[in-house]
Parts: structure tokens; sequence; C-alpha cells
């Protein structure tokens, strides 16, 4: 089970350590953080490895390097898990992405955080509204608020019961929730244009400020596009596996809701791309052409696209056109970057060019990939719809919203 | 000098920040603690300011408290004795209003590990357990493993505690219960029983980390309860399996190769099978949670699936794994080493998705690697070109660690599937010229082996080999052509002298490998084809003959001598022996771990045992008769609250808990009795003869605890189950056991909580029972010992030994070991019989048809006719298998001793460790009291042992303390005796004189108490519980009485009269009185 947790900064310093039982010595650190930057590994060293007779999971996040030291055998899943949670603990306390600077300004929150999340080797309350009743209180150091602390959080009757994820007495004026639905398409397409494999993977996110304990219940059109679905702990499974409507008390704040994996898309992907790439010998030169073009079904605009080529080490010298947008190159990791603020309707847009490669050394024998990123709001790719948005136990107004956005996701050409 | 400087400033530092500690204002103390708290969180040495901090643990200011709190926490053992302080404060916190406050002194109380401390924390927990919220009883389940951590003696304590948990309906509790039960008690399956319904139904509704554990526990629990349903598996459907989309699997396992032959068998067994009702509720309850959004729910839920469902339901499980390899990537890494897994036993359940698995460029090594394995094992028919194609485009990644493992794979493919085997012999091919070293070796080397398969049909592809030999330069790659053209230079007889004669040319510039395959080469060609390269090779080894490295010269002459050299005395047929032998078919290494760790676990991931590992317990043959989870009425209950959830789910919690107690039915009751009875006298029938214990053995593999066996056990059982009809005996000692047990819930039915509670109490006696037997099977070989003691006599159950020898006469194919087991077991047995018991031991034996006869004669005789059987507990001396060590069990013998006033006391020593523990006995200097056995020179992983040990107690109960030592440890260890065991068992007793001597013991040497609980006891049952307490012999009485007697170690004697409700105790020995009257009123209470 867990022993330690480690929190590294990307020079391998130590930032926080957390040990529940006994201390871990920090040699295994040592011995791990030669591990990882020898040759290179920080990307290929498998996130579960075995040193100095302990094993190590470790995940990287906001850059900051999250180690769990385990002497006992368990779920590995667990591990990561629950390191997702503390990150996820950590940015709601700390109300900003727990980075290397927000972390060192909340050491001693952090420290108490991770002591209420585990027990003894046992992960206990990881719900961000029941850890806020919890110590939240504990923390605001203004010397007022000290000297009559004679009280400190409560925990509600219903956190204990059944909702650990809300909070009793929540007040919010105005009372308020939106639902954005993030469709990410993962597609693979051929140099021809032709797609060789795509999926849906989407979620949805919501912001929730309502008041007291209000249920919502959630009807979509078309129920079988969650067939491979991921509920968040609030929603009730039974009234889903009965009546295919979404039925739960929200927590409050900011959470995701559902997630789902489709491979049925109900229109094509509304970007064509298409291109071809050829390492010449000869000139020791690459030589692309990419072409973009918004399908003509697509009634909304696609913005912000960008494609990226990652390109062979020593290249140089870009001699690109392009009919609209802006080309980068950057000669420190060699990726060659075209951007599209706004994608013109109806007519095709390309770039053209040639690279070269360096003087010395083999003509690579792989072509490189165009990782492809767009998004479209107000686009949902698998045809979901929220039909009904029921919210009872309230009297109040309430202003609520859904919003689609359909984006690129591991979108890439090969050439 | 400037370092001087900080270390000043540093320990400035610190006495400002310890007058802040010891300040009288508040906020100063607030901020102290703060900063106190992040120093500790950046790993500094903080243990100078304890005495200060210590001080603070009674701050009325909770903020304060509570940062004290996590200070403690994670100092108090290195202070032990300042911590104690704080013992008092925690105590009072215990009783706050708040519950927040009671769970967390509990909680930082139980984390402070100091030994001292356990009984104060085990007491707390006994409080919390039974407290109004349920976030304190989780905190009181989650302490229990860490009194065991701390002190061993508590373990029953611990369990009861964790029976009292079990019985929670609060989802919140049940995932603490679990967890602390796979701490304290792992294989106390008996526990589970009546809860199994509730767990399944509750586990939606358990936190995520509550529901990993329940999950993980249910399944193993599963897998000692029910049989295993692909046994079952029509024939039809697995053939659908197999063949399903034609795309047969060239890499299916064994267990699936195996099917066609045991079809015949299972068409036979098919129509018996039907899933028992409570297997099919546990995976229908896990179903929902695969909607979880933690992954480790998911993949528990998998894993489960995978163990315990038909192979038809499990296309659920590969969607929800394949979703999880969307995720980020250390999911994506621990869901496809699942897959991988998976696949490699059903590859048909992924292989129409094989997609799922293209490598994408952007993805870490550790990803590619593990899709293209999955990849490997998904080839089929259906898929083979769309793969080829995918690998195709893999050999060019500028990744070579990935293109190698491409290339392994594209080896493994091609050797499979002919269709292909063109193509990727091309593809590989081209690669030899790869720029690097190793992608060109690894290709040579696949091609090698394809080669090597069916060398005939790809004569074109050696042909273009030996062209390749102008082109190729790199070194490895030309020594593997030339090794190749060696080999199969017969069937290229024309081109291979050629390539000799190129290489003749080249000799001089090649590098030391190539020369030396050259050499070897030229070896084969001289002795094949002498007439064409007899110059040749005669040039060649002159040319190596002044080489400037003296492997090749070496070489050289080594070869010159054998083959060229005139006065060589070796035939050719040998020579052909030496230089053309046979190669054998090159393996292609399927990364077959023969050793699969079950899914799910970091041992899975890392392909290492790591510890705490633990196996998965084997499907039972039969399912076992689990009345207690029959009778379990949950389920009912569950679905008419669940009308009532629909309505109002959000209130689930209360109404549970307003739900009645599981045994408040009264005709329940009576049913059960009314059952008991007439089973519990066939029950007494096989007490009496020893033979019953040959069907006990079989007993206790068809009964609760069946898991709990080492693995040779459980084998053993099995096959004594299935040895013959006599044994049906077992099955109505298994009845009268759950006979007693029912009783006993009815004694206690005027309180139906506690009912319950007594109830499982006694199911865990069985446990413990079996899980002895299962140890002195186990060793039988050190027995040979022990079955002096039975040869002695010293039993006076002489009825019993002949039993045994009937029963063996009657069972014609008994087994020698069997029944030599059976009497082992006698040593550990305390048996009661008399002349008449032989008798109707006979009768029993002899005709089963008057069976019940006698057996109603049994039971209308005398009570104490019938022979008693106790088990004595097994305790606990060392246990460090969670740390993968020795465990040691010890019970007290109640053998005769060979040494005058010792007690033996036998030892049940099991190795968990992965190495051999070497060199154990007891560490020098050993006591006076203590005569130590032979030392164990070495112990094997998973080796059991039984050895006994003589302690001299001199007739006090204080606990004796020594030392085991091993090569690697030393532990300490300590065994208390109880005032029964120090009693010494007479032979035989005669009545007459019991009488005379107990009329002559009166006024201060006797007692004579009433009491109450004995009215609710069968005599059967009281002498059960006295026999088991202490070692005393039951005097045959005519009278209406149970009479006891024994001796002290200073020979007193000790007699003991139970007449309806009254205790007497006669003994000279006062003191001796009072003990033994407490422990007999103690055991008889409960």
């Amino acid at each position: 089970m867990i022993k330690s947790l480690f929190i590294l900064n990307t020079g391998g310093d130590i930032v926080l350590e957390k040990h529940w039982q006994g201390r871990t010595g920090r040699n295994i650190i040592t011995q791990f953080w030669k591990e990882i930057t020898k040759e290179n590994r920080t990307k290929d060293l498998p996130p579960i490895v075995r040193i100095r007779r302990q094993t190590i999971v470790h995940l990287r996040k906001y850059n900051l390097l999250y180690l769990i030291v385990a002497d006992q055998d368990t779920s590995p899943l667990l591990f990561i898990e629950f390191l997702n949670r503390v990150i996820e603990v950590f940015s709601n306390f700390f109300s900003t992405e727990p980075t290397e600077t927000s972390l060192k300004e909340n050491l001693p929150k952090a420290f108490e955080l991770l002591g209420e999340m585990m027990d003894n080797v046992f992960p206990v309350t990881t719900e961000t509204s029941m850890l806020r009743d919890m110590i939240g209180a504990t923390m605001k150091s203004t010397p007022n608020t000290i000297e009559n602390s004679k009280k400190f959080g409560t925990l509600s009757s219903d956190q204990v019961g059944g909702l650990p994820w809300r909070r009793k007495n929540i007040k919010h004026s105005p009372n308020e929730i939106f639902f954005d639905v993030i469709e990410s398409i993962n597609a693979t397409i051929e140099r021809s244009g032709k797609c060789l494999s795509s999926e849906i993977i989407s979620k949805i996110v919501c912001e929730s400020k309502l008041s007291g304990m209000p249920t919502l219940t959630m009807v979509f059109n078309n129920s079988s596009i969650l067939e491979d679905v991921s509920f968040h702990q609030c929603i009730n499974l039974d009234t889903w596996e009965r009546r295919k409507i979404l039925d739960f008390v929200p927590p409050d704040g900011a959470f995701e809701l559902l997630s789902y994996r489709s491979n049925r898309m109900q229109t094509q992907i509304p970007l064509y791309t298409s291109g071809r790439f050829n390492w010449s010998k000869k000139k020791r030169k690459g030589k692309f052409e990419i072409i973009l073009q918004v399908r003509n079904s697509l009634i909304k605009s696609i913005d912000n696209v960008s494609v990226l080529i990652p390109l062979v080490r020593g290249c140089s010298s870009p001699a690109i056109k392009t009919s609209n947008g802006a080309v980068f190159f950057n000669d420190q990791t060699f990726e060659l970057k075209w951007e599209i603020k706004k994608m013109p309707k109806n007519n095709e847009i390309s770039m053209k060019g040639s690279i070269k490669l360096p003087n010395k050394g083999e003509i690579p024998r792989e072509k490189p990939v165009a990782i492809i990123t767009f998004s479209i709001e107000g686009l949902c790719m698998s045809g979901l719809k929220v039909t009904n948005l029921n919210i009872s136990k309230l009297k109040k107004k309430i202003f609520k919203g859904v919003k689609f956005i359909s984006k690129s996701g591991n979108f890439t050409l090969k050439f | 000098m400037s370092k001087a400087f900080q270390k000043d400033t540093q320990a400035q530092k610190n006495l400002n920040l310890i007058a802040k500690l010891e300040s009288d204002n508040e906020t100063k103390v607030f901020e102290g603690m703060t900063t106190l708290v992040g120093m500790m969180s950046q790993g500094y040495e903080v243990l100078e300011f304890f005495p200060s901090v210590v001080k603070l643990v009674a701050s009325s200011n909770l903020k304060i408290k509570k940062l004290v709190y996590i200070y403690l926490d994670q100092h108090a053992e290195l202070n032990p004795d300042l911590a104690l302080l704080s013992v008092s404060t925690f105590q009072k916190d215990f009783q706050n209003r708040e519950q927040l406050i009671r769970a967390l002194s509990l909680r930082v109380l139980s984390s402070i590990r100091v030994p001292s401390i356990s009984q104060i924390i085990l007491l707390l927990a006994q409080q919390a357990v039974n407290d109004s919220s349920p976030y304190v009883r989780k905190t009181a389940a989650l302490a229990i493993p860490k009194v065991y951590g701390l002190n061993k003696d508590h373990e029953e304590n611990l369990i009861e505690l964790v029976s009292a948990l079990l019985k929670d309906k609060h989802p919140m509790v049940i995932g603490g219960a679990l967890a602390a039960f796979n701490q304290v008690c792992p294989d106390k399956f008996e526990l589970l029983d009546e809860h199994f319904r509730k767990i399944c139904s509750l586990l939606v509704d358990c936190d995520e980390w509550g529901q990993i554990i329940a999950i993980k526990t249910l399944l193993r629990y599963s897998r000692t309860q029910f049989v295993d349903p692909r046994l079952f598996d029509s024939s039809e459907e697995s053939d659908h399996m197999k063949s399903g989309g034609d795309e047969t699997n060239f890499f299916s396992t064994d267990s699936e190769e195996e099917k066609p032959e045991e079809a015949e068998e299972k068409e036979s067994k098919k129509p018996k099978y039907k899933m028992d009702p409570d297997h099919k509720l546990l995976l229908s309850s896990t179903i929902p949670l695969l909607k979880s959004r933690n992954s480790a729910v998911v993949a528990e839920v998998c894993n489960l699936h995978f163990y315990l469902a038909p192979r038809s339901e499990l296309r659920v499980i590969a969607k929800a794994l394949i979703k999880l390899t969307k995720r980020e990537a250390p999911v994506q890494y621990v869901a496809l080493s699942t897959i991988s897994t998976i696949s490699k036993k059903f590859p048909k359940l992924f292989s129409s998705n094989y997609k799922e698995f293209f490598v994408l460029q952007p993805e870490p090594l550790y990803i590619k690697t593990l899709k293209l394995s999955i990849l490997t094992q998904l080839v089929g028919l259906a898929n083979v070109y769309a793969l080829t194609k995918e690998l195709r485009a893999y050999v060019k990644s500028e990744n070579i660690q990935f293109v190698i493992c491409a290339i392994q794979s594209m080896g493994q493919i091609a050797s499979h599937m002919k269709e292909v085997r063109d193509t990727c012999l091309t593809i590989l091919m081209n690669l030899i010229s790869h720029k690097s070293q190793k992608v060109a070796g690894e290709s040579i080397v696949s091609i090698k082996k394809l080669l090597q398969q069916n060398v005939d049909e790809h004569m074109d592809v050696m042909k273009h080999l030996t062209k390749m030999i102008d082109i190729v330069v790199e070194p490895s790659a030309r020594s593997s052509i030339l090794w190749l053209v060696g080999e199969y230079c017969h069937k290229i007889p024309l081109i291979a002298p050629d390539v000799l004669r190129k290489l003749a040319k080249t000799f001089r510039n090649e590098t030391n490998i190539v020369k030396l395959q050259v050499l070897n080469l030229g070896s084969k060609l001289y002795l094949r084809n002498k007439e064409q390269t007899e110059k040749l090779f005669e040039y060649i080894l002159t040319l190596s003959k002044y080489d400037t490295n003296y492997d090749v010269r070496d070489r050289a002459r080594f070869i010159r001598l054998l083959l060229v050299n005139p006065k060589s005395k070796l035939d050719k047929s040998k020579l052909e022996k030496i230089f053309l032998s046979e190669k054998p078919l090159p393996l292609w290494n399927d990364n077959d771990e023969t050793s699969e760790f079950v899914l799910g676990t970091l041992s899975n991931i890392l392909k290492i045992r790591l510890s705490g590992y633990q196996e998965l317990p084997e499907f039972p043959e039969v399912a076992p008769v689990n009345e207690t989870r029959n009778n379990s009425t949950y389920g009912v209950k569950k679905n008419e609250s669940s009308k009532r959830k629909s309505k109002k789910h959000r209130k689930r919690q209360r109404q549970l808990a307003k739900e009645s107690p599981f045994f408040e039915d009264e005709k329940f009751w009576e049913e059960s009795g009314s059952g008991s009875g007439s089973r519990s006298y066939s029950g007494s029938g096989s007490y009496s003869g020893s033979g019953s214990y040959s069907g006990s053995g079989s007993y206790s593999g068809s009964g609760s605890g069946s898991g709990s066996y080492s693995g040779s056990g459980s084998g053993f059982f099995s096959g004594s189950g299935s040895g013959s009809g006599s044994y049906s005996g077992s099955g109505s000692y298994s009845g009268s056991q759950s006979g007693s047990h029912s009783s006993n819930r009815k004694n206690v039915e005027k309180n139906p909580k506690s009912g319950s509670a007594s109830y499982s109490g006694s199911g865990s006696g069985s446990g413990s029972y079996s899980g002895s037997r299962s140890g002195s099977y186990s060793g039988s070989g050190s027995y040979s010992g022990s079955g002096s003691y039975s040869g002695s006599g010293s039993y006076s159950g002489s009825g019993s030994y002949s039993g045994s020898e009937q029963k063996q006469s009657n069972q014609v194919n008994s087994e020698k070991e069997n029944s030599k087991n059976n009497l082992l077991d006698l040593s550990e047995l305390v048996m009661f019989g008399s002349n008449t018991n032989t008798n109707t031991n006979t009768n029993t034996n002899n005709n089963s048809s008057t069976q019940i006869s006698s057996l109603n004669f049994t039971s209308n005789s005398n009570y104490q006719q019938s022979s008693v059987k106790v088990e004595f507990p097994m305790k606990t001396l060392v246990q460090k298998s969670r740390e993968g060590g020795v465990d040691i069990n010890y019970r007290i013998s109640r053998t005769p001793s060979l040494h005058p006033g010792y007690t033996p006391i036998r030892l049940y020593i099991k190795n968990n460790n992965r190495n051999p523990v070497k060199n154990l006995n007891i560490a020098e200097p050993v006591p006076d009291n203590i005569i130590s056995f032979q030392p164990i020179s070495n112990l094997n992983p998973n080796q059991s042992y039984q050895t006994i040990l003589y302690i001299n107690f001199n007739s006090k109960t204080q606990p004796i303390s020594f030392q085991i030592k091993s090569e690697s440890e030393l532990t300490n260890c300590r065994i208390t005796p109880t005032t029964g065991e120090l009693l010494i068992k007479p032979l035989s007793f005669d009545e007459n004189e019991f009488d005379n001597e107990v009329s002559k013991l009166s006024g201060m040497s006797a007692l004579k108490q009433q009491l109450q609980s004995l009215e609710s006891l069968k005599p059967q049952e009281i002498t059960e519980k006295i026999i088991e307490i202490a070692n005393v012999y039951q005097v045959n009485s005519k009278e209406e009485k149970l009479k006891f007697v024994a001796k002290t170690g200073s020979s007193d004697m000790v007699y003991i009269i139970i007449d309806s409700n009254t205790l007497s105790i006669h003994s000279s020995n006062q003191f001796m009185i009072h003990l033994i009257s407490k422990d007999i009123k103690n055991a008889l209470k409960n």
C-alpha cells in the first residue's frame, strides 16, 4: 500500500514529502531521478517502476512530478487514481493549478489535506466538499478567527449519509448551472484524405452554483450515444439503468459530470485534410504540401486551426508558401507550425514548401506526421442533445445552459 | 565559516520557533505550528520541538490541536515516552460531541506506533464500533489493522470487531470493515457468509475506495464458494468462441487447447450446472460500477469478471478496458497490461477491436511495446494483412527500441501465418541494411528463425540473402548471412562456393566475427563439397594463420587439425557430427511468464512477486453448501426497500438503518432448531469413530473455509473427498456442526442482536479448526514421531483407534497415507470414549442401515458416553508473512510429555518468504525452562514444518519469553499458558475413587457456585467447553453429573463436578480452585 508521497519539481528537488507509514529515505528519490534522467527517458520511463526493492508510481502534471512509494502489493490503478484525486483536490483548494509556486505557498494546507485523504494506507476522504468541511476553516490564519475558533468543521449528516460530494447550506445568488459538452475527435487521416480510424471521446463538465440541495434530472435525445460512459459519483446509477435519464445532486463548483466514448459520428469530420511529404535523397531536403478545407455541410465556423509537424533533429531553412495563416519554425524543438485564425468557407487553403536536412547523416526512413488541432463551437459530432433539464427543490429563478464544443483530440495526418 | 554562520541562523530560527510555540498568545502558537507543519512537509528534522508541541495537545483551540495532531501522527513513534503524555487527551477528545473530533482523535491515536498503547486503542476502537456516526465507525475499522500491526496478541478481539463492523449497513463503513478484514483475517471467509448479499447490494453506494476493497475481497471469497462457470461452458459455445470469424488464433493457450478433449466430459456435466444465484448476484451488481469514473474501480470489476464470469459474458469488460486505454498514459499503461494478460487467454475477446491497439507516433515507448505485444496476440486471418501493413510502418520509426520490438512481432506473426510470410520476409530483408546494428541484427535473427522453420519454401529468400553479401556492411548482419549460407550450403550447391570465393577475396578486410564465420562456412563446405572448395579453404586457413587476432588464428588451427590434417584420426561421419549437426528449431520468445500473476496487482505489471501479493484461491470442485449465506434474508429485504428507494433514493441510508435485523423471524429459529436435532444424532455417531475423522477431512474441504488451505492441503482433501461412499459420514459430521451452531443461536435468541454475534463467533471457531487440520496434513512427514503417541495408548479413546481400523478395512480403496493421517490427527484431538462407544462405532461402520438406531442409542444413554472432540485454538507466535517472513503458530499440545514437568508445545512453522530460511532455532542462551527443538537447517519457501518445544511453566501462568533466530533475523516470542493448560490429565480415573476424594475435600478446599448460564447449555456443550479450556479427564459417571479430574504441576488433584446448574470444584490447592473457577465461568458464559 501507499507508504510515502513525494512531489518533485522539474529540477528533481523535493517540494513536499508526506509519509504515512514510517519514513522513507530520500535516497530512493535520488536513485529515481537518476533513472528518469538517464538517456532522456523522461517520456519513456514506465509509470510504475521498481527501485531499491520498492515500487514507485509516478505521474507528471503541471510541471510537478508526483511519486508514490509503495511497499505492499495492491491495485496499480488505485495509486494512479489517488494521485489524480490529490491533484484535483489541490487545484480546488489552491483555487489555481497546483504548480510549484502555488504548492510552495500552500505547503501546510497541502500537508494537512494529504493527512486527511489517507488513513494509514487506505484512501479515505477524497471529496473536495467534505475536505473543505474538515479543514477548510483551519487554515485561515487571520488572528481574529484564531482567537474565536473553539469550533471547527462539522460534517453534515447528508455528507456522511450518502452525498459526500455536497455540503449543506450552500447559498448562491444568482442561482446558475452551466454544462459544457466537449467532444474530442480522435482520428487518423491518410495522405489522400481518407479517414483510417476515428472516434469521439467526450465529457460533460459542469459549473454549478446552486443553493441548497437541488435534484437535477437531465434527459437526452438519444441515450444510446452514451453506451460507453463513466459517471461522476453523484449520478444515480439505478435511474440510469432503468430509465436512461440522469438523476443527480450536483457537487458545488466545477466538476466533470460524465465522459463517454463513441464510434458513431453523425456528420463527416468537418475539416478535410490531405497532404504529402517526401524526403529527397539527392537534395537532402523534405518537400511537403498540406491542404485543408471546411466541409460544405458545416454551418458553424472553425476557429484556431493549427498544423504541427515535428521534424527530425537538425532540420533548417524552411522555404514555405501558404495561402492563409502564418508559419513558424522552432529551431530548438524542430517543429513546424502553421496557424490559421479563421478558416475561410468554400475554398481550400494550402501550405507548400521544403525544409533542409542536416548535411550529414542518414536520410530518415520515417515520414513525419501532421498533428492538427481545431475547435468548433456549437457543434456536436455525436448528435447528442439535452432535451430536458429539470431542477427540483429550488423555488428561485435559475439560469441554466448547455454549450457544445467539438474539437480535435488526437487528430493526425499520416503522409 | 559561512556554513557555521548558516547553522547559527538556523539554530536561532529554531529558538524563535520554540518561543512562539510556548507563547501564551494563541495566534503566535498557531503561526508557530503552521511553520512547523510547513517544515515537516519539506522533510526537515523537527524532532527537537517535540516537548514544546506535546504540551499543546491539551489546547482548547481546535485549529492548533489539529496541527498538533498532524505533528504527533508523524513523530510520536520516535519519542514514545513523551508521546504517552498525550494519550489521555486523545481519550478525552474521543468523548467529544462532534463526530469529526471523535474520529480524528481515534485516527491520530491509532497512528501512533507505540506498542504499549495498543490496548488503549483497542478499547477506543471497541467503543467506536458502536458509535452513532458512520464516519467514526469507519475510522474504527481503519484503526483495526493498525492495532494488529502493533500487537498481534489482540487478534481475537480484533476479529470480533471486524465481524461486528461487517454487520454495519452503512456503505461508508463496509469499505473500511473489509479493509480491516483483509489485513487481519483475510482467509476467514466464513465471516462474510451472512453479509455477502448485503455487500453486493451496497456496493454501488460505497465510496470508490471502498468499492475497490470490496470487489477484491468478494472475488477471493467467491473463488472459494462457487464452482468455475467456465468448466460448464457448452462445447458449442466454446467452439463459437474459438472459431468465431474463422480467425483461428494461433496463440491460444493450453487451457483452450485442452477444451476439445474435455468436451465430451463436459457435455455430460453440462445439464447439471446452474449458476448459484449469489454468484449471479455478484456479477450483476458489479456491472454498473463499470461506469465509475475511477479507473481503479473499473479495472477491479473487469478483474472480477475475468476470474468469475462465464466466458460468454466477458464482452462487457473488453469494452470497459478499451475505454480505459483512452485515458492518460499511466492509466492506459495499466489497462493495456491487463488486456495483454487477458488476451493471452481469450484472444478472441479483443480481436475485433484490433484497430484500437494501433500505435500512434507520439506515444511513449512503454505504451507502444505493450500495444505491439497485444497486436501480436490478436493476429488472425481477418486482420493479418492490416496488421502487417501497420508493422511495415512501425519498422520505419526512428525509435530503435520500438523498431526492434516491431521486428520481433513481425517475425512471430510471419511464423504463424504463412499468408504473410513472404511479405514479412521482404520487409525484414530490407531492414538488413538499416543504419542501426541492432535493427539489422534483429531482422537477420528473425529471418534466420523463419528460414529454419521451412527453408525449402524460401530458397529465393536464401538466394537473395547471398546476393546481399555484396551490399551489406554491418558485420553482425554479414556474419549472420554467412552462417545461413553455411548451414544450408547443400541446398544452394552452386552459390555457396561462390560466396566463399568472394569472401576469400575480401578476407583480409573483414572484421573478426565475419572472419570466424568465413572459417565456419569454409569448414562446412569442405565437408560437403571438397572438390570445389579445398583450395579456397586452404587459402583462407593460411590467411588466418597469420591474422592479427588470435581468436581467428586459434580457430584456424583447430579446424586445420581436425579437418585438413592427414593425421586426423576422426572419420568423416564423426566430423559431420561435429560440423554439420542438426540445429534445433528456434523458439519464439512469447514472453510467456510461466507464472502469471493475478490481475490488478503491481506484481502483474512488474512481473515480480511483491510482498503482500495474494494468490487467488482455486475454484472448489464442488460448491460448498453455505447455509448462512442462503439464510441471510438481505436479498429479499433489499428488493422491498429498493422500491422505496426509487422514490426517495437520497434517503437510502436512513432506510437501511431502519431495516429490521436479519434474524427477527421466530419461525426461522424453530425450524433450524428441529432440523439440527435430527442431524446431531448422526453427528455424534461419527464423532465416536476416528473413521469419521478422515471424513472430517473431507468435511472441511467441503465446508466453509476451504480457501484457507494451502494448495497441497486442499489437493489432498479433494482427493479423499472423492474416495468412496463410506465418506458419507462426513456430511453428517458437518450437519452436526451446524446443528450445534443453530442451537447456539437458539440460546441467544432472546437478544437477536448479540445473537448473531455469538453465532459468527462459533463459526470462526470451526474455521480455526480446519486451519489447524491443514497444518497437520501438510507436515505429515514430521509426524512419524507423534505417531508413537497414539501407539502408546495414551488416548483413552482406545475405541477410537479400533474404529479407525475398522474404517480402514471397510474402505477398500483407502489410501495408506490417508489412514496414516487419520491416526496422526488423533494426537491433536482429545478423545473420550468408553467401550460402549466402540460398539456403536462398530455398528455405524459395519452397517449403515443400523446407523440411526445405534445413534439413537447413543443419544439416549448418558451424555458423557459420547466422545467429545475439541479443537484447541491455534495461537500465533510469530507472524511475518506480510513482510514475507516466517509464520509460527503454536498450540499447547496435550500429549504426554517426554520430559517430566515440561509442557509440550507444538509449533507450526511456515515459510512465507521468497527465500529459504536457514538455521531456524531458539536463540542462545536458551532459558533453563525450555528444551529446544532440533534446529531447522533449511526451510524452503512455502514449506511448512512442525516441531515440538518443551517448556516448564512451573505451574505459573506467567509468560515465558525467548527468541527465535534464523540466519537472517531474530524475533522475540512469548508464550503464555492458561491455567487449564497447566493441568495434567490422568490416563484414567474411577468414579468411586472420585467420589471418595471429593468427599474428603470440603470447606476451604471446595467451592460451590450456581451458574445461570449452565441452564441453556447441553451437557455435551459444557463438556466441550471445559475440555477446551482445561486439560482434564472426564470421569465416566453413572449419575447425571459431569465429572472431571486433573492433576496440577505440584501433584494436587483438582475435581470438578457440574450438576444441572451448579459448579463445584474441589482441590487441596485453593489458589487453583480460584483460577479454574474463573476460567470455567468465562468459558461457559459465552
